[in-house]
């Protein structure tokens, strides 16, 4: 898989995880172009 | 590997955030990530922002934001001439809208149709829609910042059962 969505992931795995009151249940990001072997 | 490190290291329920590829006939092709806050909570939209900018993705490639997807649960109010999302706990909220251009009886039509008439019951409501305003390609999406409050251009509409 591209490193580009490896980040991306992380990053929202880590966004997932925090204990921070936030707004939203769940959500989906759709990107295009990087190399998604 | 990355992310099972990333589970290990912040309890994250690693089926959380899962990347998904529809079409497999092209190489650079649309794929989404699916993601959930862990149970009990929410997932704060500034912190996301914040994540997707710090990966200072490059150009040079049409690799890019397509759209941006969100489930939330709140109460429907008016505000003004807006129809805002109330989220419990929260002081943030969303603007609600429709979508520009829907056929008549479509499910977007009638989804917005339920927010209308959801407006100052003091239900609990779960809005499904797409972030407005924030796509595009990297790295010039990176600096855009959603409108305040952002707006969801309302797709799905459920009641949420107390």
């Amino acid at each position: 898989m591209d490193t580009r969505i490896w980040g991306l992931m992380i990053g929202l795995s880590l966004v997932a995880s925090s204990t921070a009151r936030g707004q939203v249940v769940s959500g989906v990001m759709t990107v295009t172009g990087a190399e998604m072997h | 590997m990355a992310r099972d490190a990333t589970a290990r290291l912040y309890d994250v329920d690693d089926s959380s955030v899962v990347y998904t590829k529809p079409n497999k006939k092209g190489k650079y092709d649309h794929g989404t990530i699916a993601f959930r806050a862990r149970k009990g909570k929410l997932i704060d939209l500034d912190k996301l922002h914040e994540s997707v900018w710090a990966t200072r993705l490059s150009g040079g490639t049409s690799s890019g934001l397509v759209r941006l997807g969100v489930t939330a649960v709140g109460q429907v109010v008016a505000n003004g001439k807006n129809i805002v999302l109330k989220i419990e706990g929260s002081k943030k909220t969303f603007v609600l809208t429709g979508a520009a251009k829907v056929k008549a009886g479509s499910q977007q039509q009638v989804a917005f149709q339920k927010v209308k008439a959801a407006i100052g019951n003091g239900d609990q409501v779960s809005i499904t829609g797409q972030i407005d305003g924030w796509r595009g390609r990297w790295p010039g999406m990176l600096s855009k910042r959603p409108a305040s409050p952002r707006q969801i251009i309302v797709a799905e509409f459920s009641g949420v059962e107390e």
